[in-house]
């Protein structure tokens, strides 16, 4: 249970690094 | 009980299964066409498709056997178990409306739609996460009670029925998608309906109708000062053989040893009620003492329909947010929503008193193993022989669209959230259907192992889902109507909750710093812990992004506090008239 929502907070704070990497 | 089946039995059977299958084939081609087909049916549907989704989504095959425990327990009273799904009453018009008009795919989605920055990506990683997770267990928990009801019917092992019938129901969820789901729901819907009012109406009129009932409750008051006497002239050893049980149910006090028993006269068992009052709805036990107090049912009537302006405050609301976006208009969402619900509830009102028909023909059960299992006993007990082939089809309708609606509901969390926002943006849409079959097949596998390994322990994780929605109740209506509420305090409410829930649930009561709480306590107890984290959290952390918030607020057009992005929204030109914009 944990895992799962875990893993789903880090694929989003990792993609919106990544996009405003890409932005700047 | 061992059910044998007749040739026309299982011609009824096969019928229906083929029938099911056979709608998931026939919608193939419409859910294959896009994400927005395989997950919302294209947005298209009129408000009666998705409305009998949303009642036959909400009725599985442990819905009969739980409302049946109630039911048996307290008699009529216990049918306010059910009524914390009148929540949808009041959201149908406030709540629906404004997730409807988000465009949304998902809660998890709306969280981007509502709030804005890292936070907002974050609390929709999460929620699409723990999404995932809830719908695999909620499939494991559902598949195993049928398994269970197979076991009672026929006699097979547990697993059979878990992994048959999930199986069958993924035939036609992997090729149409949701279009599958609702098609299909909607037969399943009204072959249900139809066969609980028949089999309902049938036991009524076993027990002698209504005034049979009345009249057999009567008798049963006389039958019951009958057996205290017997039981209160019994001496130690002659009680040892009655069950504890069945002492508690005429009255003794059960924390008693067996030779202070022996020294009850008969009018020191306290009967919390008569038999006769089993037909009043409103037989409370008391303000707050006994099995049934008045304060539970104030509770439960608060959480409902306050929670009817919020989004996420039952656990039921995340299947109808993909009915809600999947209705074609606004007015749509709003009927699907309050039609699929009422009619859930007048199939409570009249199980309800099929119930009490099973109790006159069976009273005094006291083991809830055997009770809750009353109103397929009905059925199979009294049902002419052909009609039994009929009676197991509508279980499995009821069964299949509840299946069905959570492995498309989890796919779509794991696609649309997951994959298509975080893993892979340019993601195609035929990607993206694929992405949805695989994640239902991983849904469907991991709801074995749910099913299967987790079912010794599925009481104890009900409960801490329950436990974990009472943190979050007020923070789930916050977002929707409190324009200042930030998705920073919207994600330490949900971090503040899993620790206050297992403190005040076990670690604070095993020290004995708390004593024992009854749930409903122990829900005003997180609301009020939640508040004290979350509401400092949003008021040292910036409001949202004030561009963000008058978008979102021309769009979804959110009801309550909002007078700040209203005003900068009717500066901007967006909302032209004051007094139109509040009669939407």
């Amino acid at each position: 249970a944990y895992g799962v929502s875990l893993l789903g907070m880090f694929l989003a704070a990792w993609r919106y690094k990544k996009n405003q990497k890409a932005k700047e | 009980m061992n059910v044998v089946f007749t040739f026309l039995d299982w011609f009824w059977v096969v019928m229906f299964l083929l029938l099911m299958i056979g709608s998931g084939i026939l919608f193939y081609r419409l859910g294959k066409r896009s994400e927005s087909d395989f997950f919302l049916a294209g947005r298209g549907l009129p408000w009666w498709l998705p409305a009998s989704s949303v009642y036959a989504t909400h009725t599985a095959t442990d819905t009969p056997m739980w409302i049946t425990g109630v039911s048996y327990k307290h008699g009529m009273a216990g049918i306010w178990y059910t009524f914390f799904s009148a929540w949808a009453a009041i959201s149908a018009f406030v709540s629906t409306r404004i997730f409807r008009r988000s465009l949304a795919y998902t809660q998890a989605e709306w969280n981007v739609v509502r709030f804005t920055g890292i936070g907002a990506e974050m609390l929709r990683g999460w929620m699409a996460g723990w999404q995932v997770f809830m719908n695999m267990f909620i499939l494991g928990w559902v598949g195993i009670a049928m398994g269970k009801v197979c076991e009672f019917l026929f006699g097979w092992e547990p697993w059979i029925g878990l992994i048959t019938f999930s199986a069958v129901c993924a035939i036609y969820v992997l090729a149409a998608g949701y279009w599958g789901v609702v098609m299909a729901d909607f037969q399943q819907g009204i072959i249900a309906f139809l066969i609980i009012m028949i089999v309902s109406i049938w036991g009524i009129v076993e027990a002698g109708g209504p005034s049979g009932i009345v009249e057999k409750l009567q008798n049963l008051d006389i039958q019951r000062e009958a057996r205290i006497e017997t039981l209160a002239a019994m001496d130690a050893n002659q009680l040892s053989s009655v069950s504890k049980q069945e002492l508690a149910f005429f009255g003794a006090d059960t924390t008693m040893t067996y030779q202070q028993i022996a020294t009850l006269e008969a009018t020191d068992f306290s009967m919390p009620r008569t038999e006769a009052s089993r037909t009043n709805p409103f037989a409370f036990t008391g303000w707050a003492t006994g099995d049934l107090p008045l304060a539970w049912c104030l509770t439960m009537i608060f959480i409902a329909i306050l929670g009817g302006f919020g989004m996420g405050t039952t656990i039921d609301w995340y299947a109808e947010a993909q009915r809600i976006q999947s209705a074609k208009t606004v007015r749509d969402a709003t009927y699907s929503i309050w039609w699929g619900t009422l009619v859930g509830l007048v199939r409570n009102s009249i199980w309800a008193v099929a119930i009490l028909a099973f109790y006159v023909l069976n009273p005094w059960v006291f083991d809830v193993g055997e009770y809750e299992m009353g109103w397929f006993r009905l059925g199979f007990d009294y049902l002419p022989a052909g009609m039994l082939g009929f009676f197991f089809a509508a279980i499995l309708a009821i069964h299949l669209s509840t299946i069905s609606s959570h492995l498309n509901l989890g796919a779509l969390y794991a696609t649309r959230d997951l994959f298509h926002h975080y893993a892979k943006p340019d993601a195609s849409e035929k990607e993206l259907v694929w992405v949805g079959r695989i994640s239902t097949l991983i849904l469907l596998v991991g709801s074995f192992f749910f099913g299967l390994m987790m079912e010794d322990i599925t009481s104890w994780l009900i409960f801490a889902i329950w436990i974990m929605a009472a943190g979050i109740w007020l923070p789930n209506i916050l977002q929707v109507i409190w324009w200042r509420f930030n998705s920073w305090g919207y994600l330490s409410a949900w971090m503040a909750n899993l620790a206050f829930s297992w403190l005040i649930v076990w670690i604070l009561p095993h020290y004995g710093v708390l004593p024992e709480l009854a749930d409903y306590q122990q829900f005003w107890l997180l609301m009020i812990f939640g508040a004290f984290v979350y509401i400092p959290v949003t008021f040292l952390t910036k409001p949202e992004d004030m561009d963000h918030l008058v978008k979102y607020y021309v769009q979804a057009r959110p009801v309550g506090f909002w007078g700040p992005v209203r005003k900068e929204a009717i500066r901007r030109g967006l909302i032209n008239d004051p007094n139109a914009a509040a009669t939407t």
